[in-house]
């Protein structure tokens, strides 16, 4: 029996395995942190292709979201970018899990003192509350 | 001899970013696409990659839209070597590679993208493959006639521009 030509799609849809979807969102993840670091660094995408040594053509390619990426590729992509572009959850945790402690603002209304001294307190709360979400961006 | 071409949304390919079309022949049961598709099917050596190729296509429209810099190959494909670069507003036939699968498309904007034909390229250069050659062609003359269609608003635009209006007995002669 000839197979429906029209209902293809569904067929070939119903095919997809699970490695297929991670493939594919994995490549197309990675080419989105390179664009993201290309455009933090300024550079064109004629720039990026000559850092790597390769044509502006095969660079699109490489980062098609189709094409399968070696870890040697991966490697020169973040040597040129100075920094990373894949990170396993074990290295996330080594790298962003800390103990961070934010000062928050306490009133205390005790004695006639407690303005000039809350004044201070807030002011330095502050400080420190700048200093710790700067390091948060970072 | 000339030939009538029917638009035809494709209709389990309508994604949050991007909405995918095709053409149909008068002669032909199904569109170029789906042509494309029933002919890679029983290939069995690159069942993974027309596997990968459906996904790309998913993923694109629902989460990134079709940004031809970065997701479609930078490379004219035009078949005519003595022709001139073409006019800035003028549009391309564009390819998707996966391994050795080319499938020809335009991309009329990040929103509206067209999947012509294509095959399995055996040659370096893939206008002079037997398998793709032909659909390069195809695909340079459709685009044409197709960006034709957008100038002259026979196929307009919505309001934002993320998806395109026809009349469904709208032909054109190839």
């Amino acid at each position: 029996m000839s197979k429906d030509k029209a209902s293809v799609a569904e067929r070939l849809k119903a095919k997809i395995l699970p490695e297929n979807r991670i493939f594919v969102r994995k490549n197309l993840a990675i080419s989105e942190q390179v664009e993201a670091l290309r455009k933090e660094k300024g550079w064109t995408q004629k720039e990026l292709a000559q850092k790597l040594g390769k044509t502006e053509s095969e660079v699109s390619r490489l980062l098609s979201g189709l094409h399968n990426l070696t870890l040697k590729s991966i490697a020169k992509l973040e040597a040129e970018l100075g920094s990373d572009i894949i990170v396993t959850p074990l290295e996330a945790c080594k790298k962003y899990t800390s103990i961070v402690y934010v000062p928050l603002k306490v009133y205390v209304p005790i004695q006639d003192t407690s303005k000039e001294l809350e004044a201070e307190y807030v002011k330095e709360s502050e400080a420190v509350y700048h200093k710790f979400l700067s390091k948060l961006v970072v | 001899m000339n030939i009538f071409v029917k638009i035809e949304r494709l209709a389990g390919f309508q994604y949050r970013k991007v909405k995918y079309f095709s053409v149909r022949f008068e002669e032909n049961e199904v569109n170029e696409f789906f042509d494309f598709l029933n002919r890679m099917e029983d290939e069995e050596d690159i069942a993974d990659d027309l596997s990968n190729l459906l996904v790309w296509i998913e993923e694109i429209g629902e989460n990134y839209g079709a940004i031809k810099s970065r997701f479609f190959r930078n490379e004219s494909i035009t078949t005519d070597v003595q022709a001139l670069p073409p006019p800035q507003k003028q549009m391309e036939a564009i390819e998707i590679l996966v391994e050795n699968i080319r499938l020809y498309c335009m991309v009329a904007n990040e929103h509206v993208v067209f999947l012509f034909n294509g095959g399995i390229k055996t040659t370096d250069d893939a206008k002079d493959c037997p398998n793709v050659g032909y659909y390069i062609k195809q695909a340079n003359q459709l685009v044409r006639k197709i960006d034709e269609l957008l100038k002259t608003k026979e196929i307009s635009w919505n309001e934002y521009q993320t998806d395109i209006e026809f009349d469904e007995d709208l032909e054109f002669e190839l």
